[in-house]
């Protein structure tokens, strides 16, 4: 009997792989070394589906220098557990899957088809299944349902998506390259001049992408608002207050306001012009993975990451399609009519599912964005077989009505002005309606406008202007980058890909560059970027990084190779690296000053002592490690004000105040949870009065 | 080592009193100035200026320090 070993990306995956291809029967369940297998016949054939656990190898130095050396050029690829600390489950697996590969003749990459699943599924096959790689086959599938994976096994791909995975091969030596000669050129550098270690990092996207939120924060800080002013009018209409814009948005100077308000308050005026126009409003294009981001960050503040791990975890559900995808098309063969059947039956479709079936021809209002992998993110149409969490029910809904709304009708606006003349300064009334809500019914409460009506006037007749008053007001700086605004102009930058510019983000927030989901840049981020920008500014300019995000997308279609390109990489790094280690000392010396005084700030809180006034500070206990908030009056004011904190998690000082009794708030964050913020105050003030003591989380505010 | 800027740890820029952060807040602020007098009719002092931005929110915090520093030595005239 033929073997046949299928490698997918996720144990989920693995079971709907087989699942999918044991037709009637269900898998067997197998356990090698502790890692599970699922095991199905078909048609005489024994097929025995493994998991990954995401990569399991990784780029190494080939010469294992210590840790602090650099510059490093020759690199490997080797097992992750032999990379990283804490990848003993990685070892198992890669074991594992080795013992099992000893009996297969036959080889299937079923990994997520992109560029990071194609080269999860090389490497396995190439190092843990002796060379497999060679006459390995590949499943290329959008959905985890049961009918396209049948169909991807029936149309496997002769060979690997080689190409695929050598460009994704090339991204991770490239990266590798940049982070580990530049980040240990600025963590050597500060170790040198401080003697202490801390972890400071850059990389091809991260230093860009820094610089980003760096300018914004100057442009913030050395902001000066200007005064200009605007008029508040209300003008009487047969008796109906309405209010009106002048036809000045903006007085730049006091005295021309003042002057209009005097020409103006208490006057009659006339209607001189009505105008109404009608505006066809489009649907809105399907998802691609950016803007599902964009729209959970919009909708509900999930951070862009957040929204991609739920985004994936509804798709290993076989609920959405394959959400890292740039795509904005659907093309028919996902089957409309099928999908919209089948969401009918989930609670809550059924009337928008029956509409759209009524219509014909459906047609989606495509975009213009492409991927030859995977179309736009779309619902299988699949009803959920477990209850979703609030979150997962959001973004599915999202999904769901952005789905509908794209084969929606296109809606009619009408937006109607009054130009109403007093003596020679005009106003505008302004009014707006839906005349035919088409697709905003379907993407509703997605899709809001307001509504407003204006009373029925005619041209000449004569209003009164009711009340006028000035207003000063200021101009205002550039916002703040959110996440959701950081990953799209990390896209118009054309810097990361779809699958890494949150973890991009991700990284800044766990690295103290950046603080809060406003996206503050620190001091320390400040300084890097300053001593970066002095140094090496060719680091975090964008230009190199578009260029190489380009030559390896190149690699995708044959037009370039990997080794040209990790070359190219080794010869703008180099003189770049040697310019660090030349200047090595100086840049420690900028470099230890701020960490210590990021590290001062970063353990201490804004609020003082309610006891003695002094300094609190998050300290740990040298016996038990544990982390509390001490105060620093202990020794000199023999004050023992203390406050319990959480042990597990990165911890953050908030500059946000606890709404219920003002105290500071902290923020832990743990990889792969919502990050959860609370108050050590109310924490300890309700363990005091309710026994058993609860936890006094406070619900996410941030905004 | 340069010379270090008053109002924080980075180095002064050549021929400034400030580093290049706080230089660029001097300079926003001297050339709103002139906005500021047109739009008050020449009607406001360099001082009153200087003490309105000073206590506006949308004012950024290093031309805020730029402010302070200039009251600091009394010659903002």
């Amino acid at each position: 009997m033929v073997t046949t070993l299928i490698v997918t990306e996720k144990p989920d995956a693995a079971l709907h792989v087989a699942e999918a291809l044991g037709a009637k029967r269900a898998p067997r369940r197998i356990s090698v070394g502790g890692v599970p297998f699922f095991e199905v016949e078909k048609g005489g054939e024994r097929i025995v589906v493994c998991s990954a656990l995401g990569h399991l190898y990784a780029v190494a130095s080939k010469r294992g220098e210590a840790r602090a050396q650099y510059p490093v050029w020759e690199f490997e690829w080797k097992p992750k557990h032999l990379v990283e600390r804490g990848q003993e489950r990685q070892r198992k697996w890669i074991e594992s899957i080795a013992k099992v590969s000893e009996g297969a003749d036959r080889f299937i990459n079923a990994c997520d088809y992109d560029v990071e699943g194609s080269l999860i599924g090389y490497t396995i096959l190439k190092y843990a299944c002796n060379g497999a790689d060679k006459k390995a086959q590949r499943m290329k599938f959008s959905t985890l349902t049961a009918k396209e994976l049948q169909e991807a096994y029936s149309k496997v791909a002769p060979e690997l998506d080689f190409q695929l995975a050598y460009a994704g091969m090339c991204r991770h030596e490239v990266d590798w390259l940049y982070g580990i000669n530049l980040s240990r050129a600025l963590t050597q550098a500060a170790y040198k001049a401080s003697n202490r270690y801390s972890t400071l990092s850059t990389g091809r996207v991260q230093g860009p992408t820094l610089r980003f939120v760096v300018d914004r924060e100057k442009e913030i800080t050395t902001f000066v608002p200007t005064p200009y002013w605007t008029i508040k009018t209300i003008i009487d209409v047969d008796g109906q207050a309405i209010e009106a814009q002048s036809d000045i948005e903006r007085f730049e100077v006091k005295a021309k306001a003042e002057s209009t308000i005097k020409d103006c308050a208490g006057k009659k005026g006339t209607i001189e012009k009505l105008e109404s126009r009608t505006y066809r409003l489009s649907p809105p294009t399907p998802f691609d993975l950016t803007a599902l981001q964009t729209e959970a960050y919009r909708h509900f503040l999930l951070t862009p990451r957040l929204a991609l791990s739920i985004a994936e975890r509804l798709y290993l559900d076989q609920m959405i399609s394959y959400p890292r995808t740039s795509s904005q098309k659907l093309p028919p063969s996902i089957g409309y009519v099928d999908i919209l059947k089948n969401l009918s039956n989930i609670e809550g479709y059924q009337s928008a599912t029956t509409r759209l079936l009524a219509s014909k021809p459906l047609l989606p209002n495509e975009g213009q964005k492409e991927d030859p992998a995977h179309p736009a993110i779309y619902p299988t149409g699949s009803t959920p077989k477990r209850g979703l969490d609030p979150r997962e029910q959001k973004i599915f809904d999202l999904v769901v009505r952005r789905f509908l709304a794209t084969f929606g009708e296109t809606a009619t606006k009408q937006s109607d002005k009054a130009t109403i003349k007093v003596g020679d300064h005009k106003f505008f009334l302004h009014g707006s309606r839906i005349l035919k809500k088409g697709w905003i019914s379907l993407y509703a409460p997605y899709a809001k406008f307001e509504e407003i009506t204006l009373p029925p006037l005619s041209e000449g007749q004569e209003v009164a202007v009711q009340k006028i008053t000035l207003e000063e007001k200021y101009t205002q700086p550039s916002p703040r980058y959110n996440p959701s605004s950081l990953l799209k102009t990390m896209e118009d930058a054309e810097i990361g890909t779809k699958a890494t510019r949150a973890d991009i983000i991700e990284t800044l927030l766990r690295r103290g560059y950046v603080k809060d989901q406003r996206m503050v840049a620190t001091q320390l981020a400040f300084r890097v970027t300053e001593i970066l920008t002095k140094f090496c500014p060719r680091v975090i300019d964008v230009t190199f990084t578009r260029e190489l995000e380009s030559m390896m997308a190149q690699i995708e279609q044959s037009k370039q190779t990997r080794e040209h390109v990790v070359l190219e990489t080794i010869n703008y790094l180099k003189p770049i690296v040697e310019d660090l280690k030349t200047n090595e000392d100086e840049i420690g010396k900028e470099l230890t000053t701020i960490i210590r005084e990021s590290w001062q700030a970063s353990i201490t809180l804004s609020v003082p002592c309610p006891r003695c006034g002094s300094k609190l500070r998050v300290v740990k206990n040298p016996k038990t490690k544990k982390r509390f908030i001490g105060c620093s009056g202990k020794w000199e004011k023999k004050c023992s004000f203390s406050l319990p904190l959480p042990q597990l998690g990165a911890l953050t000082l908030l500059e946000r105040r606890c709404p219920e009794c003002g105290f500071q708030m902290v923020q832990v964050r743990s990889k792969g949870r919502r990050p959860m913020i609370s108050c050590s105050n109310c924490f300890i003030n309700k363990s005091r009065s309710q026994e058993p003591a609860k936890v006094a989380v406070h619900p996410k505010i941030s905004k | 080592m340069a010379e270090q800027c008053p109002l924080c740890e980075r180095p002064k820029e050549s021929s400034s009193e400030f580093c290049s952060l706080h230089n660029t807040a001097l300079r926003n602020l001297e050339n709103a100035f002139s906005s500021w007098n047109k739009a008050y009719d020449g009607k406001i002092s360099r001082e009153e200026c200087l003490d309105k931005i000073g206590t506006l929110p949308e004012t950024g915090q290093s031309v805020k320090e730029v402010i302070h520093h200039i009251h600091g030595k009394g010659v903002a005239t």
